[in-house]
């Protein structure tokens, strides 16, 4: 199990080190001066040099890449010109609300995904099977954050429910974080609850047809326990391999989602980063969701293994 | 005692019916061989006594066991009866096992469902009935995972589950089949003598004459759906009156070997759709006559005390 | 035995395709929203660009079907020719990384030494959410329909690069490629000419989800203001026009987001029946 833990990791290094130098580079592709472009069309030539002095763009790119990584093994992300607040901090403190709309909408989409999932296997060919089948294309095929504002125009203005937006911290107010969270984290799980339930369908249907299956059966096992516990907990396996991906695209999604829904978290500081063209914010931004990322995949591997005791032992 | 009746089973997919008019009866404690090649019905006619039968699969008949007639038995009533007192064990020890869980635990589940144990009376059963299918260090192996287990290993754990409860009745499909020649012999071996430990029945379904011959006092030869030929197992090995028993005795290769499948008979079993409407033997057989594509021969009894479905049985004995 | 196996034999390609109820359903669905966007110059009732102040907010109504926005602008006017931009941005992404991905994909699955180094640079891509990535690139190309381009094709490339190579391993071990290689043909024209065209097959239906992405990930762009700039009306863009007015005139963000939609939808259900149709492989394993 450590060992294969280990290995993991191992491969998870150069991959970072690559995401690392890409999130970097992102100054590179930009046309023309960042530095006046980030002055804005005001600022005089000699604000625009200092500017420049600062944001280390005098330097040849070797000693810019240099620089960044030194600074990165000192945990620093440079400093945001416009917030006049470090990267870093001002990423940690955005992201509880991102990772709280992330890791929400992921449940959600993985217990009903699965769930539907289910269904439809058991169900397969049946009604139920289409519909819940139809439900997931429709859920991967919506725009989500225009899905947010029809929902924040139907359960915030017209019926009156629920906020039409902003965060509470879940320490302050369980309830309230709840109410701010149900519309946003459900968006945002719709497509990925559309692909888990395909996945676990054609998991599932894979599985019930294993000889093991048969066996639970022959032992008297009532169906509920055959398919909710022998099956499923096969025909999980290759689900959760793609939660950490889906993981990755609830983490973009949520740049939006935040947008829509007023929620201020990691995604809200780079669209407005963005928008001003505050480009140490846009790196670590990146930086860190990606590194996220790669950390959730590593843990979602971890509990691959914890699932299948093939793989925790060793290749056979 | 009768334990099992099977009476006039037949099961049908649909418009296609692949097995039809099976009757047979099995005794306490008896062991009785089915025997057929692969497409004859057998596995089929143990699914159907388990009430596990594919999706669309429909049985029709009656099968007799403890008072009730297990295709009416509703299936909560059946749930209770698979695992207790009739269990089966399958062909293929490798995929049969759940690779998720541990040997103990897929055992300790029947104990836990059937009789009502707690988690650690199960595991400490399921230590001696590890134990009982001999299989060494039960106390680590109970905590393995299948994948850990070899082939043989895997088969004698199968067993396990299956006599968890103590069934009456134990239906054992190809349960050689997968394994080597050796390990083939160490597992009928431990059939052999748990059927005599603990007085069950046994319904031995086998593609191996030998096998048959080597511990069922009773065999039911199969073919394409229908039953060819039954009795005292001595009887119809000595004297067998079907030319089908005949041709598969003729096909046992006389020196040791790779057992694998039956050796040739002249063409193959055909499929259900395709079944003759006379003898479904007769396109294979060497004893075919104009009359035998008529109607499927019905069985009858012979003076040697068996049964077979042949019109001219007395001149092929 | 022969006329059953005559019966059983499986129809041709393209007959299964416009057999399968999901590709039929998809075409009409994307057939009829992409030839409104075509035919937009026609269709729509008025000019997607002229202000008019005295028609602001109006709701659906005779004259303006769909309503008006704050600048008194014909929301189906703008919706219409917005297709036209989704359509031309989804195509040319679908193409691109069609072209770079297979590329990138094909070499890494047919030359081992080059496969390690290439996926490493594409798990690295994949790392960063791609909605994330594009909306970055983009705003760092500077605004332009073809710099949009450009960033969503570098975001979705890793998918297309590995879906090729998966292939390519699979067709490079099958015997006529074997045999190509035997009789001494040159590694180039094994892979152009024996791997590559059976390995096709995963690609088209992969592309047509990358088109629907590219769909969904361009109206993402233009709501967040880093897509084709104003004034193009982009599907994306209308949304958010009427994201600040979402309680006096919810008109305004409604149609377009039906219409992006229906494209995706659309485009989803055509790729379930390519899936079905080229692939019987994948069928059993994804569906």
């Amino acid at each position: 199990m450590w060992r294969y833990a280990a290995g993991r990791l191992l491969t998870a290094l150069p991959v970072l080190l690559i995401v690392s130098l890409l999130s970097f580079g992102i100054v590179w592709i930009v046309p023309g001066d960042v530095a006046a472009e980030m002055a804005g069309p005001t600022a005089t030539a000699d604000e625009v040099e200092r500017l420049r002095e600062r944001l280390g763009l005098t330097k040849p790119w070797q000693e810019q890449i240099v620089g960044w990584y030194s600074a990165l093994a000192q945990g620093d992300l440079g400093e945001s010109i416009l917030l006049r607040q470090g990267v870093g901090a001002a990423i940690v403190e955005r992201l509880p609300v991102t990772l709280s709309l992330t890791f929400t909408a992921l449940a959600i989409a993985l217990v009903i995904g699965t769930a539907l999932g289910v269904l439809a296997a058991v169900r397969a060919g049946q009604a139920a099977d289409r519909a819940a089948m139809g439900t997931a294309l429709i859920g991967f095929s919506l725009p989500d954050f225009w899905l947010g504002l029809v929902f924040v125009y139907l359960f915030a203005v017209v019926l009156g429910w629920l906020p039409t937006g902003g965060y509470v911290p879940f320490t302050e107010d369980p309830l309230g974080w709840a109410q701010a969270m149900i519309l946003p984290a459900g968006t945002l799980a719709l497509s990925q609850m559309g692909l888990f339930a395909r996945m676990t369908r054609a998991s599932m249907l894979e599985v019930l047809r294993q000889d093991y299956v048969r066996t639970a059966r022959a032992k008297g096992m009532p169906g509920w326990i055959v398919v909710g516990k022998h099956a499923l907990r096969n025909a999980l396996i290759p689900v959760v391999t793609v939660a950490g991906i889906a993981c990755g695209v609830l983490l973009g999604g949520a740049v939006v989602i935040e947008s829509v829904f007023s929620l201020p978290g990691v995604g809200r500081l780079i669209v407005g980063a963005i928008q001003r063209r505050d480009y140490p914010v846009i790196q670590g931004g990146l930086l860190m969701t990606a590194t996220i990322f790669v950390l959730v995949n590593l843990a979602v591997d971890l509990l691959y293994a914890a699932l299948d005791p093939r793989i925790r032992h060793g290749r056979r | 005692m009768t334990l099992l009746s099977v009476q006039d089973l037949a099961v049908s997919f649909g418009p296609t019916r692949v097995l039809e008019d099976v009757s047979f009866d099995i005794a306490e404690g008896e062991v009785l061989g089915v025997v057929g090649e692969s497409g004859s019905g057998k596995s089929m006619t143990a699914l159907a006594i388990m009430g596990l039968l594919p999706t669309h699969g429909r049985a029709t008949g009656r099968i007799l066991f403890g008072g009730d007639d297990l295709l009416t038995l509703p299936e909560h009533a059946m749930q209770r009866l698979r695992g207790d007192s009739v269990a089966m064990i399958f062909q293929e020890p490798m995929s049969s096992l759940n690779p998720v869980f541990t040997i103990g635990d897929q055992i300790s589940e029947v104990l836990r469902r059937h009789r009502g144990m707690s988690r650690r009376a199960a595991h400490a059963e399921a230590i001696s009935l590890l134990k009982l299918v001999e299989i060494a260090a039960a106390e680590r192996r109970v905590d393995e995972y299948p994948h850990q287990l070899s082939g043989g290993m895997r088969q004698r754990a199968m067993i396990a589950i299956a006599l968890a409860c103590r069934p009456k009745l134990l239906i054992a499909d190809e349960p050689t089949t997968a394994l080597d020649a050796t390990v083939q012999a160490g597992i009928l071996d431990l059939l052999r003598g748990l059927r005599q430990e603990l007085g069950m029945a046994v319904l031995l379904i086998t593609h191996d004459l030998g096998v048959v011959s080597d511990i069922c006092e009773r065999v039911v030869v199969m073919y394409a759906g229908r039953i060819a030929e039954t009795g005292a197992a001595e009887t119809i090995f000595a004297q067998p009156a079907h030319p089908y028993t005949r041709a598969l005795l003729a096909a046992i290769p006389r020196l040791e070997g790779p057992v694998g499948d039956l050796p040739a008979i002249p063409g193959v079993v055909p499929a259900p759709f395709d079944f003759p409407a006379g003898c479904r033997f007769a396109p294979r057989c060497a004893f075919a006559m104009p009359a035998c594509e008529a109607a499927p021969p019905p069985l009858r009894a012979l003076p040697t005390g068996t049964q077979a479905a042949c019109i001219r049985a007395e001149d092929v004995a | 035995m022969a006329g059953a196996e005559r019966r059983q034999r499986p129809p041709g390609a393209l007959a299964r395709l416009l057999a399968h109820p999901s590709f039929r359903w998809g075409l009409l669905l994307f057939g009829v929203v992409a030839l409104c966007g075509l035919l937009a110059a026609w269709l729509a009732p008025y000019d997607p660009l002229r202000n008019n102040f005295r028609t602001r907010f109006q709701p659906p109504s005779e004259l303006f079907w769909f309503g008006t926005d704050r600048f008194g602008r014909d929301i189906l006017s703008r919706t219409l020719f917005g297709i036209q931009v989704s359509l031309r941005i989804g195509l040319g992404v679908a193409l691109l990384t069609a072209v770079i991905g297979g590329a990138i994909g094909a070499v890494a699955g047919f030359w081992a030494r080059a496969d390690g180094p290439i996926m490493r640079v594409m798990d690295a891509l994949m790392a960063f959410p791609a909605v994330l990535l594009a909306i970055a690139l983009a705003a760092a190309l500077g605004p332009s329909e073809l710099n949009v381009i450009v960033a969503l094709s570098i975001a979705y490339v890793p998918r297309t690069a590995r879906v090729m190579r998966a292939g390519v391993l699979v067709v490079r071990e099958f015997p006529f490629v074997e045999g190509a290689r035997a009789i001494g043909a040159s590694p180039a024209r094994v892979l152009l000419r024996h791997v590559l065209p059976n390995a096709m097959a995963p690609l088209v239906v992969q592309q047509t989800y990358v088109f629907a992405l590219a769909v969904l990930a361009e109206a993402v762009l233009s709501f967040l203001g880093v897509g084709p700039p104003p004034p193009t009306p982009t599907l994306g863009g209308v949304i958010a026009d009427g994201r600040d007015f979402i309680q006096e005139a919810p008109w305004i963000s409604i149609t377009p987001g039906v219409v992006i939609a229906l494209v995706v939808l659309g485009l989803n259900l055509m790729g379930d029946g390519l899936r079905d149709a080229l692939d019987p492989r994948l069928r059993t394993a994804i569906r």
